[in-house]
């Protein structure tokens, strides 16, 4: 019990080591992030572009199928 | 094929997760945090792990009193080779939760934000920084958009810009690899529903063996070694996906030169606990190192992507970014509290009005975490049509990825419940 305790502080802890890092960073809004930019300005073009869609998004797979 | 691995494709590792027989005393303690019943054994004999059924979370090897569960892939070694080679650029892209855990094998307080010192001690072992931060943008503007067109299209009819199908609503997250492998293997009926985006680890992958490789790196594509640095077990697994090896078809197509055979876009993934291995042997104490830059254009991050590894932190990066690009407005409060926290399901409503429609809408939204616990209803009703949600954060583990099954564990043990369990009639 006392251990789960000890779990529990160490998820508190570093969820609030995250916040913290978000709190006091300069920019905070992903779209806003210029060398996120430059790659697509560079490279992919935008979001959902062809290039985007080829190296950034993925199809899943049923492996239900096999287990039944 | 091999019975015990029908529900892994060729190529795929089956089950990172296996039990040291001779330590396991078969307490059960594990089974109370499997999401997906897939450890077997009796009480009191050796327990053993359903591959099939495993979706490679972790958390018994971070929960067992014994130290018993373990990992089937240990790429320390390999990663070590591959920095002593002056010839290879090994990329370490750096998973959010890393930062607030990795200073604990070095004697730090948990919870310590080590940004800085992670990143001098990575960089003196060889490695190039790809915060993976940075990858966790780029997921918000692909999977954001992505929303934002399902979204349209469900309420305004709007059509793909390229034709092709628009997934159905509720969106789901897909950036946890045990979260894509539960649906694929208990819920397929949904997968339409997982955005199509792939996770921070196989973006990063992807960019950095293509773009970064060209313009970043300036190397060849087949001499960039990538390695993630992943507070998960799972994320073993993720990379050994056969359609992983997009880099490489990419480059190809585009006439570029490309190895006959395919390589991977992520070619190891270290744990928390491996990379604090790695150090070690490497004789870097990191609690030691002064505060450096990462160094490259990769390392550059938003407070936004640094959240993903906490439960709600994509559905609030997403948030932040959806609400500006549909209002076209700025945010009045950054911080979306509402999907913070360690309530098992947490909701959200925020109305807003799409400039694009000129119409007033109210997007709802779902956070899940700890699967075990929390998600059968959340899918039973995606299942029959009743979801009220249009958009929801599925991560596998209690508190998100902070608490993944690859992070350090009690300091330096083994185990959060400790050896001593006076309950338990062997001990």
């Amino acid at each position: 019990r006392s251990a789960l305790i000890n779990r529990n502080h160490h998820i508190q802890a570093r969820t609030k080591g995250l916040y913290q890092d978000d709190a006091t960073a300069k920019i905070r809004l992903s779209h806003e992030n210029q060398a996120v930019m430059k790659l697509y300005k560079d490279f992919a073009g935008k979001p959902l572009s062809p290039v985007s869609e080829e190296l950034l998004h993925t199809k899943y797979v049923n492996r239900m199928k096999a287990l039944s | 094929m091999n019975q015990e691995t029908k529900t892994y494709r060729k190529g795929e590792i089956p089950g990172i997760i296996a039990i040291n027989a001779r330590e396991c005393k078969g307490c059960d303690a594990c089974k109370r945090f499997c999401p997906t019943g897939a450890i077997t054994g009796m009480f009191g004999t050796t327990h053993r792990v359903d591959v099939d059924r495993c979706i490679s979370c972790g958390q018994c090897l971070i929960n067992c009193p014994f130290g018993a569960p373990y990992e089937t892939v240990d790429p320390v070694d390999e990663v070590a080779a591959k920095l002593a080679d002056k010839h290879v650029t090994v990329v370490g892209i750096i998973a959010p939760a890393v930062r607030v855990a990795i200073g604990e094998p070095f004697g730090m307080p948990a919870g310590s934000l080590v940004t800085g010192k992670m990143y001098s001690a990575m960089k003196k072992a060889g490695f190039v920084i790809l915060d993976n931060n940075f990858a966790a943008d780029l997921t918000i503007m692909e999977e954001g958009t992505e929303f934002i067109q399902r979204a349209r299209h469900a309420l305004f009819g709007e059509k793909a810009e390229h034709g092709g199908g628009i997934g159905p609503l509720p969106q789901f997250t897909s950036c946890c690899p045990a979260w894509v492998r539960f649906v694929e293997t208990n819920y397929p009926a949904l997968i339409p529903n997982l955005s199509s985006a792939k996770s921070p680890q196989q973006m990063a992958g992807a960019v950095a063996k293509t773009y970064g490789a060209a313009q970043v790196f300036n190397v060849a594509p087949e001499s960039v070694y990538t390695v993630g640095i992943m507070p998960c077990t799972a994320k073993k697994f993720e990379a050994s996906r056969p359609e992983f090896q997009s880099a490489w078809h990419f480059t190809k197509e585009k006439g570029g030169s490309a190895p006959s055979a395919p390589y991977p876009d992520i070619d190891a993934v270290l744990t928390t606990r491996d990379l604090a291995r790695l150090l070690k042997k490497m004789k870097i104490n990191l609690a030691a190192e002064n505060d450096a830059e990462g160094g490259t254009l990769f390392a550059e991050y938003t407070g936004a992507g640094t959240i993903f590894g906490n439960t709600g932190g994509v559905m609030e990066a997403a948030l932040r970014t959806a609400w500006v690009v549909l209002t076209g407005t700025p945010l009045s409060k950054i911080e979306f509290t509402a999907v913070r926290g360690l309530k098992g399901v947490k909701s959200a409503a925020v109305t807003l009005r799409d400039r694009k429609y000129g119409k007033e809408v109210t997007v709802k939204v779902a956070v899940v975490h700890d699967i075990r616990a929390n998600i059968r209803p959340i899918v039973e009703e995606v299942m029959a049509g009743r979801s009220p949600y249009h958009f929801i954060e599925v991560m596998n583990c209690p508190g998100g990825c902070i608490n993944g099954g690859g992070q350090p564990v009690c300091d330096t043990g083994s185990s959060w419940i400790g050896r001593v369990l006076p309950s338990f009639a062997w001990s």
